[in-house]
């Protein structure tokens, strides 16, 4: 064993270090460990903002936060998670500011706030249009000040789990090679999403569902993985992100003919609508002909070059390196592409899993606050909120418990199956499987899932795995050794891609990011209110169902 | 677009140098990442270099071009191929090279 703490936290985005912050403050030993840089997180391309009710622009107040947040997820967030996060939303955002974020202002200097979609209010704060760019750095200088130890490009392969417990984590160690074990008292999850499922993502490369799969492999159950999020204004043709905030300032989305099509999919929020209601508008426009080579136009003209300049900045640039277009003078190509994975790893409102002493949070946890359909600026709200109960909740368990404990044959386990892998030189390299696994869930389980499709695609990936255990790495060396970690992700990913056609077959109901036009093209509480888990048992995905926690909102029909 | 490439390779073993000639078929919209990416999936799986975001905001694919500072998933290639030439690559400066393309970037010893 390499080392010991008490809190050893996996991934170094927003989750991550706001974890790490508080486990620290409340007194705790505590390291990160992160396949990249902390501040190369994917956190630090998010781009609108992060919802409090601040109540700044308007009346505002965390009821309505929630409300919104409910509706948005289609009544399958859970709605005790919801409430804590906003209600706790304004004093963690206020906290961000104390540490130094510098937030955009109001004319009387308070925190500017934006509309958003499916906002009721003006309720998103933001730093012009890096915001999270700005939260990344803050959180990195507050973990510099601490001086928390980071184990920086060390790749988090497998969970260490002795005694019904997590005790800590087996990684392969980047620069010098190697794999090392970190034992922990507690261990937390904060490795983001998956979107390099899709071959049309906003996703960094980085972002491979490892933390899911680790515990998924651990015994411990995912949720509600059919959940994938589609940004409806990505760029083709990789899926870089142009700001849901350009909508918030208010750009309009036009198809081939120059209408304001989302007249007839969400006429009294129009552009502001939900994510999944919008994609799903644009997806139909294109396939009925009225698109643009595949896209429909993001269109920011009206604004003026002022305004563009001073608040969508970044956007600006994007649009200009990606897609040739200025948008002060032309209006963007965009069109849907992978975002956020709602679904995760099962947690409870402390970030806890099944499973003593793994926890998780942010983008790879499911506790669930967005449900079905989570609405833009609450994924940055939920990193800081639930990061912070994650990281003093490991904090308060693992400075009441005293021992770790790895044996030897889990790291000779973890050895050997290495060695299996990097002494194989007969075979294919990982990178078509990759290609293949990425271009057919975009075809087969993206905007709109047919049946027949989940089928095949379910035979695919199962293709694909059956592939993968050949799969050739072909740099031997220990040195920056990115053809191996490259290979481990894909392993991550397959087994995702699993768990969610298993998912995607059961819920057969069209709710949120969930849409059956063909077979069940209607929302189902009767028998679908409900989340679906995901357990890995005999190297395969077995379904299980868990219900959805109701306060005070009863399921209403939603429109926007 | 057909696009070629001298890479400067490190070999952090046995501490050797070599400047490397690449050629590799690639899509008109593809900057310099997406065409390392082709290197090293269908050529060399061996060259070794960072990269996250992909849209200019995390910095990880920093190195250098012709001796410039550039972020690999900025530079798009087609016009430098359009111009016939080939650009050299190598590590980013100021720090020492682990291997390839990738600087030292930590504070780690």
């Amino acid at each position: 064993m390499e080392a010991k703490h008490d809190v050893l936290i996996v991934g170094a985005g927003c989750a991550g270090m706001r974890a790490a912050i508080e486990a620290f403050d409340a007194g705790a030993d505590v390291a990160l460990l992160s396949k990249i840089h902390p501040v190369r997180s994917h956190s630090g391309a998010a781009e609108g903002g992060i919802n409090a009710a601040l109540g700044n622009a308007s009346e505002d107040d965390p009821e309505k936060h929630a409300f919104d947040t409910v509706k948005g997820s289609d009544y399958l967030g859970d709605q005790d998670a919801i409430e804590v996060l906003c209600n706790e939303a304004p004093d963690d955002v206020y906290q961000l500011e104390h540490w130094g974020a510098v937030f955009s202002r109001t004319e009387d200097g308070r925190i500017a706030q934006r509309p958003f979609g499916a906002a009721g209010e003006p309720r998103t704060a933001y730093a012009a249009d890096i915001t999270g760019h700005v939260l990344v750095h803050v959180l990195y200088e507050q973990v510099m000040k601490r001086d928390i130890q980071t184990y920086e490009e060390y790749f988090a392969w497998q969970l260490v789990i002795n005694d019904d417990r997590c005790q800590g984590v087996i990684a392969w160690d980047l620069l010098n090679g190697g794999l090392k074990t970190i034992g922990a008292k507690t261990v937390i999850l904060a490795t983001g999403g998956a979107g390099r499922l899709y071959v049309g993502t906003t996703n960094a490369y980085a972002c491979t569902g490892d933390g899911m799969t680790m515990a998924l492999r651990a015994g411990v159950p995912l949720k509600d993985m059919e959940m994938m999020q589609f940004h409806p204004t990505t760029l083709a043709p990789t899926g870089i992100l142009i700001t849901e905030g350009t909508r918030g300032e208010g750009a309009y989305l036009l198809n081939s003919e120059g209408d304001r099509f989302l007249e007839r999919y969400a006429p009294n929020a129009m552009e502001l609508a939900s994510r999944d209601v919008i994609s799903r508008a644009e997806q139909t426009e294109i396939d009925e002909g009225r698109g643009v080579d595949g896209n429909v136009l993001l269109d920011m003209r009206h604004l003026g070059a002022e305004k563009i300049i001073e608040r969508l900045h970044g956007t600006r640039e994007l649009a200009m390196t990606y897609a040739g277009v200025d948008p002060i003078h032309d209006p963007i190509p965009v069109r849907p592409g992978a975002h956020y994975h709602m679904g995760g790893v099962d947690t409870d409102l402390d970030g806890r899993t099944e499973l003593e002493g793994l926890y998780a949070a942010g983008e790879c946890a499911c506790v669930s606050v967005h449900g079905a359909n989570r609405l833009g600026g609450n994924a940055l709200m939920e990193t800081i909120t639930y990061g912070k109960r994650a990281g003093r909740h490991a904090a308060d368990w693992a400075l009441t418990h005293t021992t770790i404990e790895v044996p030897e044959s889990v790291e000779a386990d973890a050895e050997r199956d290495l060695k299996i892998l990097l002494d194989r030189t007969d075979g294919e390299r990982p990178w078509s499987i990759r290609n293949e696994l990425a271009e057919t869930m975009h075809e087969n389980f993206g905007v709109f899932r047919k049946e027949d499709q989940m089928r095949e695609q379910g035979e695919i990936v199962s293709g694909l795995r059956e592939r993968y255990e050949h799969v050739v790495v072909e740099d031997k060396g220990d040195v920056f050794n990115n053809d191996l970690t490259q290979a481990l992700e894909l392993g991550f990913l397959l087994e995702l891609a699993q768990c969610m056609v298993v998912c995607g077959l059961a819920r057969k109901e069209s709710r949120g990011a969930h849409a059956r036009p063909y077979d069940y093209p209607d929302r189902d509480d009767e028998n679908y209110l409900r989340h679906t888990l995901v357990r890995w048992i005999a190297e395969a995905p077995v379904l299980d169902w868990k219900p959805v926690t109701m306060t005070k909102w009863q399921p209403m029909e939603r429109t926007y | 677009m057909h696009v070629a490439l001298k890479i400067w390779r490190y070999d952090a073993d046995s501490g050797d140098r070599e400047l490397r000639d690449y050629e590799i078929e690639a899509p008109e919209w593809a900057c310099l990442l997406d065409v390392l990416d082709l290197i090293k999936d269908q050529q060399d799986g061996t060259l070794a270099y960072r990269k996250s975001c992909r849209m200019m905001i995390c910095g990880s694919c920093g190195m250098r071009m012709d001796g410039r500072a550039v972020l690999a998933c900025k530079e798009r290639m087609l016009p430098i191929v359009e111009r016939g030439h080939v650009p050299v690559i190598s590590a980013m400066g100021n720090m020492p090279i682990v291997k390839d393309r990738s600087s030292r970037s930590s504070r780690r010893t």
